[in-house]
């Protein structure tokens, strides 16, 4: 029996996954009323940031109108700057008549069927085709960042003396997998991989004399693979410590020295898929991810990385980890048979989708399934993590020290402390979080360890 | 040669509908999609795939057992769009009437929101799989005819978002078990032992109690009352205000398990009055584990036990608004009497008439609108500018959306009601019965 009572059954169970729901209650309850502090300077100066920086990207997206529509645009704007990024008829017009893309391409027309949509999924799908696409994707999310969060954090802020709180909710009934949602505002949305995003978090700050403590769990999806699948080579390296994505990759690419991987293309691919295959990475997924690595690392895509490498490195990557595959394979003949499938709490997510009489519903509803296992059982140590931590946090605030949570980001906890407790809660915090699967007679219920990553900030940024 | 409706485009194909004529069961779709328009028979898409061999097996139907037709007659152009109001009354007046004369179906299945759309009295998220049936008096569209509706969503609701397969399947599988006989729509039992408590004597079990349901109304973000059902049909409110009440609920409640629906919030309220329960189960998130059950209070209270429940807005903003527009008259009244004591000592230097404010003309606009049910007099008030400092020393405070404006009784009334329903969904729950994996299905 784990921490709260709660049992590993490994079958359906509505009883034990009510216990495990019910355990971090009192928490979200704290947490809800503590709040999180936010600078609101700061925000506003990025709100002139993200300003500035959409300007300049309208300025680019409008040197992309061939001339010969220029006029035609400018009319239509009335205005010096030919194109308005947030209208979609513009950014159709532009794309579809002017540039011309998608040509051949079944795309996507909007619900009243008037135009070509210029949705993000459709938007993704034309990303290669022009260098004008990605432009209005940055601009898009700047665009998002600037109204749901640098403009609209301080209106929603609670002003608690000379702090301003944002009080979010954290409803626990919105998800297939059991996580914990937020909402008014919802804070688990805020992008950790880009710049934007993280200067985003920065702006929640820790209260005057505190810190904010972050615990992370590490891989903790690919962990809960590898022993729910008994994949025997993953377990090996996360036994022996070793780093999952250079040793799949040496296993990939056939080679026997760690310092001979190369980073960008042999690392990083492998990275990808090992986050990505819990849930259900397509070869496009896969190609998107590399591009993004790509560009990050300021380098050229290389010719031989197209879709098709891509989906033989997925087939690779099942061919180097059987035992993952088969436990996928399980999955989706439990679809099958009982119309449902289960985590190791007990929590079960029905699969109506292989009823349907067409096979791409049926697929969806397969992939799904064979994900969902893997993430709510994330979902429910991050619940007996949170727990475990809460009970330390009741103790030190026995004491008179200010120790809250605050708030639940997916593998995240970030909690708030008294600056001179910080180093001693994050060390604690980490060992509770990490003794989620150990049972009352000490025995951790999990074939791979589960390991944490900690950082003290006084303003939120991904964990180091 | 086909006649055509006032909606009609002269390039529109009509899709003639599937099945014989007069049938049994009626079900109508919202207009003809690409397939259909191009072979000019109706359902022969994806849906038309999952009706044939999905849905309607489930139901003990096949397609040649019943009618299909759709709102409207054509696709209107290349267009996915939802018809207008205007489109979909036109083709229904023109085409459906007749059909439904000539059918004469004991049954009509609308699926999806635009047939729904034809029965007013049918929200579909909250009434699909509920049976209702329809006197010819509460239906002039439809003439003489009667008899049962059956909403469902529409199948490609199904393909796109498949968390709706569930309701679907659920639907239409009951809708088999009611033609066998073998279901029948739950009935409100009417059982409303409701009343508040003025002594802790009022809260007597009398020893029944089967559990210890409880729910919380606040106003102004602090607790107003409390409501405690310990078996079907029976609940009690206790007044925060009520001392000695108080303190027995929340003696009560700290020794029991209690059933709460949406715990977290009813903890919260509980919590700033020092209470604190022994244990408790919540009723949201028992029906979020099932996963084929909507997570609503009302919405639960209605499918289960065919109670229908007042939504808080319901109760609520009616009085609510009400008191915002005597706010609003007191503040008009003094914005006039204000503008007229100016008017009235600077006439006697300037002679000259003056206009209403603009703080005037902004009251009497909202005051004007406010009965209009979609129009917030609180924010357009605040946009107005109109809850100043001054106006809350002459008026009053600003009389919020709250429970505080609704008669007692009332109140009484929906907030035991909540409680109730919050006990007999726990009671339910406890009911059902696990699910069942062959033991060697287990995760080894």
């Amino acid at each position: 029996m784990l921490f709260g009572g709660i049992e590993l059954p490994g079958h359906p169970d509505l009883a034990n996954v009510r216990a495990l729901d019910l355990l971090p209650i009192p928490q979200i309850c704290r947490m809800m009323r503590v709040g999180v502090a936010i600078d609101v300077e700061r925000l506003g100066e990025i709100s002139e940031i993200l300003a500035t920086k959409m300007s300049e990207l309208e300025l680019e997206i409008t040197s992309y109108i061939p001339p010969a529509y220029l006029n035609a645009f400018l009319a239509e704007s009335g205005d010096d700057i030919a194109i308005n990024v947030d209208s979609a008829e513009q950014i159709a017009e532009l794309l579809f008549k002017a540039l011309k893309l998608g040509e051949g391409k079944d795309l996507k027309r909007t619900p009243s069927g008037k135009r070509i949509s210029t949705d993000k999924k459709q938007m993704e799908k034309l990303k290669r085709d022009h260098p004008v696409i990605p432009k209005i994707l940055e601009y898009r999310e700047a665009s998002k960042l600037k109204s749901t969060y640098a403009d609209a954090l301080p209106l929603q802020a609670k002003a608690e003396g000379d702090l301003h709180v944002i009080h979010a909710q954290f409803p626990t009934t919105r998800t297939s997998t059991g996580r914990l949602a937020s909402r008014k505002p919802n804070l688990q949305n805020i992008p950790t991989r880009t710049k934007l995003g993280q200067m985003i978090r920065k702006a929640f700050i820790a209260r005057p004399g505190c810190r904010l403590v972050s615990v992370d769990y590490s891989q903790i999806e690919l962990r809960l693979l590898a022993d729910r699948a008994h994949e025997r080579k993953m377990i090996h390296v996360f036994d022996s410590g070793g780093d999952i994505h250079t040793e799949t990759a040496m296993r990939a690419f056939g080679i026997d020295d760690s310092a001979k991987v190369d980073k960008i293309s042999q690392r990083n691919p492998c990275k990808n898929v090992n986050f990505g295959i819990v849930y259900g990475l397509t070869s496009s997924g896969l190609y998107d991810l590399m591009a993004v690595t790509y560009a990050t690392a300021g380098l050229p895509m290389p010719d031989w990385l197209d879709i098709e490498w891509c989906e033989r490195f997925i087939e690779k990557w099942f061919n180097l980890y059987p035992d993952a595959l088969e436990y996928f394979q399980l999955q989706h003949w439990r679809a099958r048979r009982y119309e449902m499938v289960w985590d190791m709490f007990g929590r079960t997510r029905l699969v109506p989708e292989v009823r349907s009489q067409l096979e791409r519903v049926q697929y969806a509803g397969l992939r799904q399934a064979g994900n969902l296992p893997i993430q709510a059982a994330a979902a429910g140590v991050m619940k007996i993590g949170m727990a475990r931590v809460e009970r330390v946090l009741e103790g030190i605030r026995a004491s008179g020290v200010y120790a809250e949570a605050l708030l639940p980001v997916h593998d995240e906890l970030l909690i708030e402390v008294d600056a001179e407790w910080a180093e001693e809660v994050e060390e604690v915090c980490r060992w509770e979080m990490e003794q989620a699967l150990v049972d009352e007679s000490g025995e951790l219920r999990c074939r791979v360890p589960i390991k944490t990553e900690g950082s003290i900030m006084t303003r939120w940024s991904k964990a180091a | 040669m086909i006649g055509r409706c006032s909606a009609c485009d002269p390039n529109c194909r009509f899709v003639h509908p599937s099945g014989p004529e007069p049938c049994d069961y009626l079900f109508i779709g919202e207009k003809p999609g690409v397939q259909e328009d191009r072979r000019q028979r109706v359902f022969v898409g994806d849906a038309g795939v999952e009706l044939d061999g999905l849905y309607l097996p489930l139901a003990g139907l096949d397609r040649s057992q019943v009618r299909i037709t759709n709102v409207l007659k054509c696709r209107l152009g290349a267009s996915n769009a939802k018809p207008t109001e205007h489109q979909m009354m036109a083709c229904a007046r023109y085409w459906l009437k007749e059909e439904i004369a000539a059918c004469c179906p004991k049954v009509i299945v609308p699926m999806g929101a635009t047939a729904c759309k034809l029965f007013e009295e049918i929200e579909l998220d909250k009434d699909h799989g509920m049976p209702l049936y329809v006197t010819k008096h509460r239906m002039s569209l439809f003439g003489e005819w009667e008899g049962w509706v059956w909403p469902s969503y529409h199948p490609a609701a199904g393909m796109h978002q498949t968390s709706l397969m569930i309701p679907l399947i659920g639907d239409f599988e009951r809708m088999g078990q009611w033609r066998r006989e073998k279901w029948e729509k739950p009935v409100d039992d009417g059982k409303q032992q409701y009343a508040i408590a003025n002594s802790p004597s009022d809260m007597c079990l009398n020893g029944v109690r089967e559990y210890t349901a409880v729910d919380t109304e606040t106003a102004d973000g602090r607790l107003w009352s409390i409501q405690i059902s310990f078996y079907r049909g029976q609940a009690r409110l206790v007044r925060a205000d009520n001392a000695d009440c108080m303190k027995y609920a929340g003696r009560l409640i700290g020794e029991s398990e209690i059933l709460l629906h949406n715990a977290p919030y009813d903890l919260e309220v509980l919590r700033q009055v020092g209470i604190v329960p022994g244990s408790f189960r919540d009723t949201m998130q028992e029906a979020y584990h099932r996963g084929n059950l909507p997570q609503g209070l009302k919405a639960l209270g209605w499918r289960l036990f065919g109670i229908r429940m007042k939504s808080w807005e319901d109760l609520v903003m009616p009085y609510s608004r009400a008191r915002m527009v005597e706010w609003l008259s007191r503040a008009w009244d003094w914005a006039s009497d204000n503008r007229q004591r100016q008017e009235t000592q600077l006439k006697t230097k300037l002679k000259v008439t003056y206009k209403r404010t603009p703080m005037e003309r902004d009251i009497a606009r909202i005051i004007k609108h406010s009965h209009k049910p979609d129009y917030d007099i609180w924010e357009r008030a605040e946009e107005a500018g109109l809850m100043t400092d001054e106006l809350v020393e002459r008026c009053g405070p600003v009389p919020r959306p709250g429970i505080g404006h609704v008669p007692l009784e009332e109140v009484v009334e929906y907030g035991c009601r909540d409680a109730d329903v919050t006990g007999r969904v726990g009671a339910w729950m406890d009911q059902q019965p696990g699910v069942e994996i062959a033991a060697e299905d287990w995760d080894q």
